[in-house]
């Protein structure tokens, strides 16, 4: 794929970038990204990675649009009430950006649909409201070597990671931190959570994705935890867990192909 | 000295030497299955607690996990 001269001119600011270049505008035209879960974080990370030129988004979320969300999905309106957040998201998406193919899956994934909706994605993003999803999430992608950028928000808090046991095995995944087991205390229905909070956690895993995509310096491998009230970000060095229930069979696939 | 000096959560504590990431938690009256554990800016895997021992001047971070979008 090239880009042709008014793509050239559209995307400019981004060639600009000597890390990105061409080389990351092609490979963010050619790029298939699954965004599972249409709200806070989800409809920000697609606005972003519509009109940055990725090639291709798939939506999937089975929820509808209710007027609470509005603080903070700013992609919907009050008219947008009842609709499938996926498909009004893409519907308007597409209508913006000529570039992205934009498809739209109004369904919650489940452990029958996953492999399906997330056929042929380079790329996963975890933005997806609770504990079960975000296990199924990391389960299919692991099975399928497709790498992940997993971001969540609640009250003040906000986490994010890349998952990728091809370039960076060392890090585990989701479950190496987080084991299935782990009792979850907080949810944005019941705790509360401000637009902005969320805005911040959706543009870093954006940010993350186009970074992953355009391979700029490997992202994978490290937690970063934003405390929104004091606005202190702590970083981790992620490990995988060798004894984990979901990649280390994986990894011991991928580590005995390579010897 | 049977006794070592460490940090949990930016707070002073004390712990026997030799004692387990675990014992740590336990003592630390920590439902092991709410947090995940970071010591010296490297995560902890949970079912490496109870092997890992704690050492002198390790700071440990626990945090529940975050699953909201």
């Amino acid at each position: 794929m090239s880009l042709n001269d008014e793509q050239f001119i559209h995307y400019s600011r981004q060639i600009l970038l000597p890390e990105l270049g061409e080389y990351g505008q092609t490979a963010l035209m050619s790029a298939h990204v699954a965004i599972v879960g249409i709200g806070g974080l989800g409809n920000l990370c697609a606005q972003y990675l519509a009109a940055a030129g990725v090639g291709r988004l798939t939506l999937i979320d089975g929820d509808s649009v209710e007027v609470s969300n509005l603080p903070r999905q700013l992609i919907f309106a009050a008219r947008d009430s009842g609709k499938n957040k996926a498909k009004v998201c893409a519907d308007k998406l597409r209508a913006v950006y000529a570039d992205c193919d934009l498809i739209a899956a109004d369904c919650f994934i489940d452990n029958a649909n996953a492999s399906l909706l997330l056929k042929d994605a380079s790329l996963v993003l975890d933005c997806s409201d609770n504990f079960e999803t975000r296990q199924l999430i990391n389960l299919c992608c692991v099975r399928d070597s497709i790498p992940s950028v997993i971001a969540s928000a609640v009250h003040f808090s906000g986490q994010l990671l890349t998952v990728d046991l091809v370039r960076y095995p060392q890090g585990g995944c989701y479950h190496c931190l987080f084991p299935c087991e782990l009792k979850v205390s907080q949810r944005c229905s019941t705790t509360g959570v401000l637009g902005p909070m969320v805005g911040v956690m959706a543009s870093m895993q954006a940010l993350q994705a186009i970074k992953h995509i355009a391979k700029i310096t490997p992202n994978a491998g490290e937690l970063l935890r934003f405390d929104g009230l004091s606005m202190v970000t702590r970083h981790a060095t992620l490990a995988r867990d060798p004894s984990c229930a979901v990649c280390h069979t994986k990894v011991k696939e991928r580590t005995d192909e390579s010897n | 000295m049977n006794q070592i000096n460490i940090k949990v959560n930016g707070e002073p504590f004390t712990v026997s030497k030799d004692e387990s990431l675990e014992t740590l938690l336990l003592s630390y009256q920590v439902n092991l299955n709410s947090v995940a554990l970071v010591r010296g800016g490297q995560v902890v895997p949970k079912t490496l607690w109870a092997i890992t021992p704690c050492e002198a001047d390790d700071e440990i971070e626990l945090f529940g996990v975050v699953a909201g979008g």
